[in-house]
Order: C-alpha cells, then sequence, then structure tokens
C-alpha cells in the first residue's frame, strides 16, 4: 500500500514524516538549540539502503521495508547532526527494545502475526521512556548518536556520512524542501 | 510513450502510475478527486522527474469529460495508451442499497469506461496503441450481494474481448486484468481481513500486478489473473454451473459483510 503520493508508507511515515516535521520545527529548534529524537530500532542493522528502488517497488516485503525505514531514521539523525551540531541542534536515536504497544495492530496476515508472537516478550513503555528523558534532561548535550537503556550504543556501519547525505538529499527531493533555505526565526 | 490512466489517485491508479513513471512513461493522469491527484503528481514528479499533467474530471459526465478531451486537443496529444482504472462499488444487498448509488455503479464502471475509451481511441498512436481495462475476479461468477459491482466488470470482461477482435488488425492490443484482492485502501484491507484465508490467498501485492501488467499488454496478451488460486478459481466459473456457484458465493459473503461491515 502507498500514501497518497505513492510513496511506500513505512518509509514515508517512519522517516519522511519526522524530516517534514523537523524542517517544519528547524527555525525555532535552532534557536533554542533543540534536541531531535528520533525512534529507531536495533532492526536497522544487517541491512543496507535499496538506493535503486528506496519504495521496493520491485520486491516487495513489509518486514525489508520497516527495517530500511529504521535505518533511515538512524541516517538522518546523523545528517541533522552533522549539519547542525555546530549551530547547537543535536541530533539522537533511540532504540526503545522490545515494547508491548500496538504496534502491527493494524497489518494483518503474516506481519500482524510475527509481532504478536514477538510483543510478547516487550517491555512496558515506560522503560524506554526513561531514555528519552535522560537525553532531555541533560544539562550538556550528550555526545553519542544512538541510545538503549540510557546508554550510548554500537550501530551499523551503514551509518556513514555518505549514506546520510545521500538519503537528506533524496528525502528533501521526494518532500519538495530543502533545509538549507529554511528560513530562520528573527 | 504517452499513457492517459483514468482513477490515478485511487490504490491501482497510484501504483500502475508510478509504474509508468519508472519506465519512463509520460502520463496524463485524471481523477474525479482533485487533492489526490494533486498528491500523486506531486509523489511522481519528485520520485521520478516524469512529466505529469492532471486533470480533474467526472468521468460520468460527458459535459466534464469533453472539456478535458479540449484540453488534450488544443496540444494535439496522441496516446499511446489507455489504462482504464477509475470504477467503485458500494457493499450490500441489492434491496439495502441506495437506488441512486447502484445506477452509479454502472454509470462509471460501464458508462464512463466505454465514454472515455472511445474518446482516446480516436486519439491514438496509428502505429500501435494499448488498452487495458481493469475488470476482476469477480467478473468470472455471478456474485450476490456484490451482484451490480460483478455484473458491470463482466461487462467489461466481454467488451475487452471483443474489442481486442474488431480492433486486432488496427495495431492495437486490448488487455482485461481481472485481479483478486488488492490493498489498495484500508477500507479494502478490512474486507481481505475479513474474509479470513480466503482473503490473504486471493490477495495479490499491488506492484506486482501493476508491473505484469504492462508487462503482458506490451507484450499483447489478453486476459491477465493475477496469482495460481484466482486463476483456479477462475477455471470453477467455466466448469460449475453458475446458479450453484451464485448459491456457494451468497453463503461465503453473507458471512464476510456481516463480519466486514458492522
Amino acid at each position: 500500500m502507498t500514501t497518497e503520493d505513492g510513496y511506500e508508507q513505512q518509509f514515508a511515515l517512519n522517516h519522511l514524516a519526522g524530516f517534514l516535521l523537523t524542517y517544519q520545527l528547524l527555525p525555532a529548534l535552532l534557536q533554542a538549540n533543540g534536541r531531535v529524537i528520533i525512534t529507531g530500532s536495533q532492526s536497522h542493522k544487517h541491512i543496507k539502503i535499496h538506493w535503486k528502488d528506496v519504495m521496493l517497488q520491485k520486491r516487495y516485503n513489509p518486514l525489508i521495508a520497516y527495517k530500511q525505514s529504521k535505518l533511515c531514521n538512524i541516517l538522518f539523525a546523523k545528517g541533522l547532526k552533522d549539519r547542525y551540531s555546530q549551530q547547537g541542534l543535536k541530533a539522537y536515536t533511540v532504540d526503545p527494545g522490545l515494547v508491548n504497544t500496538d504496534i502491527g495492530n493494524k497489518c494483518g496476515g503474516i506481519v500482524d502475526w510475527v509481532w504478536k508472537f514477538r510483543k510478547n516478550h516487550g517491555v512496558s513503555a515506560k522503560i524506554p521512556a526513561q531514555t528519552y528523558a535522560y537525553l532531555c534532561e541533560q544539562e550538556e548535550a550528550p555526545k553519542g548518536l544512538y541510545y538503549y537503556l540510557c546508554k550510548e550504543q554500537t550501530y551499523s556501519r551503514q551509518v556513514t556520512t555518505e549514506n546520510a547525505d545521500q538519503l537528506f538529499m533524496l528525502s528533501e527531493r521526494l518532500c519538495g524542501i530543502q533545509y538549507g533555505k529554511r528560513s530562520v526565526l528573527k | 510513450m504517452n499513457v492517459l490512466i483514468t482513477g490515478a489517485s485511487g490504490g491501482l491508479g497510484r501504483v500502475l502510475a508510478n509504474e509508468c513513471a519508472s519506465r519512463g512513461y509520460n502520463l496524463f493522469l485524471t481523477d474525479i478527486d482533485a487533492r489526490g491527484l494533486y498528491s500523486i503528481q506531486c509523489g511522481i514528479e519528485r520520485q521520478y522527474g516524469a512529466t505529469v499533467t492532471t486533470r480533474v474530471c467526472d468521468l460520468t459526465n460527458a459535459e466534464s469529460v469533453d472539456e478535458m478531451l479540449a484540453v488534450m486537443d488544443r496540444y494535439a496529444i496522441q496516446f499511446d495508451m489507455l489504462l482504464n482504472v477509475a470504477g467503485l462499488d458500494f457493499e450490500g444487498e441489492f434491496l439495502q442499497r441506495d437506488r441512486e448509488k447502484i445506477i452509479k455503479i454502472i454509470a462509471l464502471n460501464d458508462e464512463a469506461t466505454l465514454r472515455i475509451t472511445h474518446a482516446i481511441l480516436n486519439r491514438r498512436n496509428k502505429k500501435h496503441f494499448t488498452v487495458i481495462f481493469v475488470s476482476s475476479l469477480a467478473s468470472m461468477f455471478p456474485m450476490p450481494l456484490k451482484a451490480t459491482y460483478a455484473a458491470t466488470k463482466r461487462f467489461l470482461f466481454d467488451f475487452a474481448i471483443s474489442l481486442r477482435q474488431e480492433l486486432k488488425k488496427q495495431n492495437v492490443n486490448v488487455l482485461v486484468l481481472c485481479p483478486g484482492g488488492l490493498v489498495t485502501t484500508a477500507e479494502a484491507m478490512k474486507g481481505i481481513a475479513a474474509q479470513g484465508i480466503w482473503g490473504d490467498i486471493t490477495t495479490n501485492s499491488l506492484e506486482i500486478v501493476a508491473r505484469k501488467t504492462l508487462d503482458r499488454a506490451l507484450k499483447g496478451n489478453k486476459i491477465y489473473v493475477p496469482g495460481s488460486i484466482n486463476k483456479t478459481l477462475a477455471c470453477f466459473g467455466y466448469l460449475i454451473p453458475r446458479s450453484w456457484i451464485a448459491a456457494l458465493i451468497y453463503r461465503r459473503w453473507n458471512g464476510v459483510q456481516k463480519k466486514w461491515l458492522t
């Protein structure tokens, strides 16, 4: 299923939506030396971005689309950090771990079943919420990029400046925006 | 390659538009939903850098169609392909449905499709042209509780086969697509889920169906029923007496619709 613009849904919602929202908020974020926290996942590992077919039109698999969208999350955090950390804006990705929420409830078919099975081992949402709070509350902005249970974690080797830049440019094109041209609050 | 797609902002229309754009075709998209049409235009232009022209049009209204044709003629557009995707259904028993809504199903699925097909055939590239009709697996059977819809799709199916014969020697190929379930909208997804296992196995990936539809149409095929289970079901349509099928389907859809619509 695609969005109204004909984009693959998970890529559009999990990644592009946050990309566009951050763009809209950018002046305020810069003014406040803000922090952007993006919800990622452990499942961003062991996958590459399918640059030639980002929407997975040729061979769609919902779980691959999910994994790829989670890699996009951490690449976007990296892209933001590379561009704006000098100006005081910080960006992080949080891996909430497996949480017992209503994820997967509306998917139907095998995806529904996979999530049902996985979620049984999930923790309460209170646990990952502590990591978000931790990143917000530190007086001095934490230096890392990827956090799980309030601790910095290693991430996929796919998270490079080159990939982050490529995704940033692609996302700008797909959203019809340019971060560089966003006017600053006066 | 200039392609006209009707119903372009709906689920299947969007995916076909994407598929055409990825092949580098020039698109003329039409739909009654202005906002949806604008969204898919932006999406395709951003994703592929393709040339996309759009026009909001109510295909059931002859004047609205004439206005669109006037735009095409102003720019002397000749088409290489027409994808008749626009169509609709309202679920439920014949007597429990609104009279005008039932007429609307025929007006769009059949009347409007003929109107636009006739008009575009007169604006076709004479060297080669392809028409695709989106019929349905439902065209293979009489379908109680979806009676009007299934009958309109049967009309398209038979019409497509006849038209193909008429235009064979004029470099026109006609393909009729008969898909089972397609995950086009959240509503369609609910319907498929309500059918349980039958919903799952008769449902095909939109992207794959879109790609194969174009491949087959360009190869000159005439009928495309996606998926082997759907093909088998279609065969039953020929083998089993139609009144038996009707009884069987009535029993099944009755349960499904109760689950789905309540």
